[in-house]
């Protein structure tokens, strides 16, 4: 294995990170959204849709909010965000 | 098709006269000539400039210096990263025709040039390197040659079926969740994914910024590592692109697997619908890295489900960041599943998106433990062999078949092989994924594995009666 170059900072390894932070089912149930709330995040991201769209969109969004349910419920403790997302590894 | 299936054995044909670079650059026209209206391939080909390259690669090699890597080889390019020939597409009516013009070769596809390689034109995608098709735009569908009725995968998809079908012995793709696995192990080729950052993307059309690879797809391991040698190392053109040390792919490659650990998840539970030819096929193939001097353990990928979302909410949210503005402005203009794919980032929130590359941050230290007790790890690349092009499912079902995205969002190098083939013959893939910039451990174990396969060296049933002079 190639031997890593030293990154600036301090490393993420010396970053108290959870190692394998606690991985159960998120409690309680996605939040899916309704047409309401879908059309007023449109209107936030200046996307003039038609209501046929609109219904398509919802349903993929719905698609993926299992996913982001079980991303949000995760307890990271005080783990920074990959920011920049560094190819020099930690 | 021609003689020469892989790269490799075309440039010892070539080096020994027993074929031109001129010959070998026409039979892999004449196949496309032959199949690419079924298959859709190519999106633009540029005959006359790559059969005046493969006149001076041949007179390069009678002149007895080829010093070329890829001297005299059919190459293809994913039609997201820039050429000096043609036009840049990205498969959309919305690339401005512009963008590629201003950049001419992107820095991958100079270093293929540099090194002898025949740029034989620009192949099919899925727009922007992200959904599926759309038949109610004006571009070709990628159609599998294991069966046309099939979708080739993507979204480096008219590599994946150019190769298959010999119409180029090699070329690029770009991956993002899978877009170089995912075609390649469809069409029953090799592909790379290299560790983020070890090949430079500068020149190539984003998807998702911190997720996006360049890389190569061939028939075999050996190709792949062929093609690596000349692609890999940093360049300052890409913020992305990583300083650390290239090795010789080739010369890694030992066909020997003693010493090494490898863990295997055959991650049965993350999609219901699993073919039922890929556990027997794993199977065989744990026997044959064994045989070759492997210890096989059972590992779990840490994080799995978490990571793949990651995956998912910074590919959407990195390309909306990007499209947002044509959005607005030509939403008709994008394909559908563009539409529905990154349209949906609107639902994400700032957190969401910190939260997803803190979920990364930690994955890659759980998965650097993991790696701490083995030296890869293999998976199946995906829980199904393709999908018919009448059947593409939801874009969730996808994703939860195909078992790529996982390695975008921690970065590490995946290689994927065929290694077999599904009740109705469609190929099977193993994934096999290494430490961060340990490409050679992952291209031996592909390279050992060929050694003793040759589902690599299959060909499609519709290429047997294609004949090339």
């Amino acid at each position: 294995m190639s031997q890593l170059l030293p990154t600036d900072g301090p490393a993420a390894a010396e970053i108290d990170l959870p190692l394998s932070p606690e991985v159960t089912e998120p409690p309680g149930a996605p939040q899916l959204y309704d047409a309401g709330t879908l059309a007023a995040l449109l209107r936030v991201a200046d996307l003039t849709l038609t209501d046929e769209w609109q219904q398509k969109l919802l349903a993929t969004v719905n698609d993926l909010e299992p996913a982001l349910h079980r991303l949000r419920a995760l307890d990271l403790g005080e783990t920074p965000p990959a920011t920049a997302f560094d190819a020099r590894w930690f | 098709m021609s003689d020469y299936l892989t790269i490799s054995d075309a440039l010892d044909a070539l080096r020994d006269n027993k074929i031109t670079a001129t010959e070998l650059v026409q039979d892999a026209f004449a196949a496309a000539d032959a199949v690419d209206s079924e298959l859709g391939i190519y999106l633009a080909r540029f005959d006359e400039q790559a059969l005046a390259a493969a006149a001076e690669a041949d007179r390069i090699y009678a002149a007895g210096d080829p010093a070329g890597a890829l001297l005299g080889i059919p190459l293809g390019i994913k039609d997201i990263i820039s050429t000096l020939e043609g036009e840049t597409t990205a498969q959309s009516l919305v690339l401005d025709r512009e963008w590629g013009a201003a950049i001419g070769d992107a820095v991958v596809t100079a270093r293929l040039r540099a090194a002898g390689g025949v740029i034989t034109g620009k192949l099919t995608t899925m727009e922007y390197a992200t959904g599926v098709p759309d038949p109610t735009k004006p571009f070709p569908i990628p159609k599998n040659p294991w069966n046309t009725d099939y979708w080739t995968g993507g979204s480096s998809s008219g590599t994946g079926s150019g190769v298959a079908s010999g119409a180029i012995l090699g070329g690029l793709g770009t991956d993002t969740g899978g877009s170089i696995r995912i075609p390649a192990a469809f069409c029953g080729i090799s592909g790379l994914k290299a560790t983020f950052g070890r090949v430079p993307k500068s020149g190539c059309v984003p998807l998702g910024y911190s997720l996006d690879n360049i890389g190569p797809m061939a028939r075999s391991a050996r190709d792949c590592a062929l093609m690596l040698n000349v692609l890999a190392g940093y360049d300052a053109s890409d913020p992305c692109a990583a300083e650390q040390p290239v090795e010789d792919y080739v010369a890694g490659l030992t066909g020997d697997l003693s010493g090494l650990t490898i863990g295997l998840d055959r991650l049965a539970l993350v999609y219901a619908d699993r073919d039922p030819a890929i556990d027997p096929a794993i199977d065989a193939a744990v026997k044959a890295l064994t045989a070759l001097g492997a210890k096989v353990v059972d590992v779990t990928l840490p994080l799995w489900d978490e990571l793949s979302a990651a995956t998912r909410i910074t590919s959407r949210s990195e390309a909306f960041a990007y499209h947002a503005p044509d959005l607005q402005s030509r939403w008709d203009d994008y394909f559908e599943a563009t539409r529905q794919g990154v349209g949906a980032a609107v639902a994400f929130s700032g957190a969401d998106y910190v939260q997803a590359q803190r979920v990364r941050r930690v994955g890659q230290k759980a998965l650097a433990a993991l790696f701490e007790t083995v030296d890869l790890v293999i998976t199946p690349t995906s829980s199904v062999a393709g999908w018919s092009l009448d059947e593409l499912g939801s874009m969730t079902e996808r994703f939860l078949a195909m078992h790529t995205g996982y390695f975008n969002a921690v970065g590490n190098p995946a290689l994927v092989v065929p290694m077999g083939f599904n009740d109705i013959g469609l190929p099977l893939s193993l994934q096999v994924v290494g430490r961060p910039f340990d490409e050679t451990t992952v291209l031996r174990a592909g390279d050992a594995f060929q050694r003793v396969s040759d589902f690599h060296l299959a060909v499609p049933p519709m290429m047997s009666s294609v004949a090339v002079a």
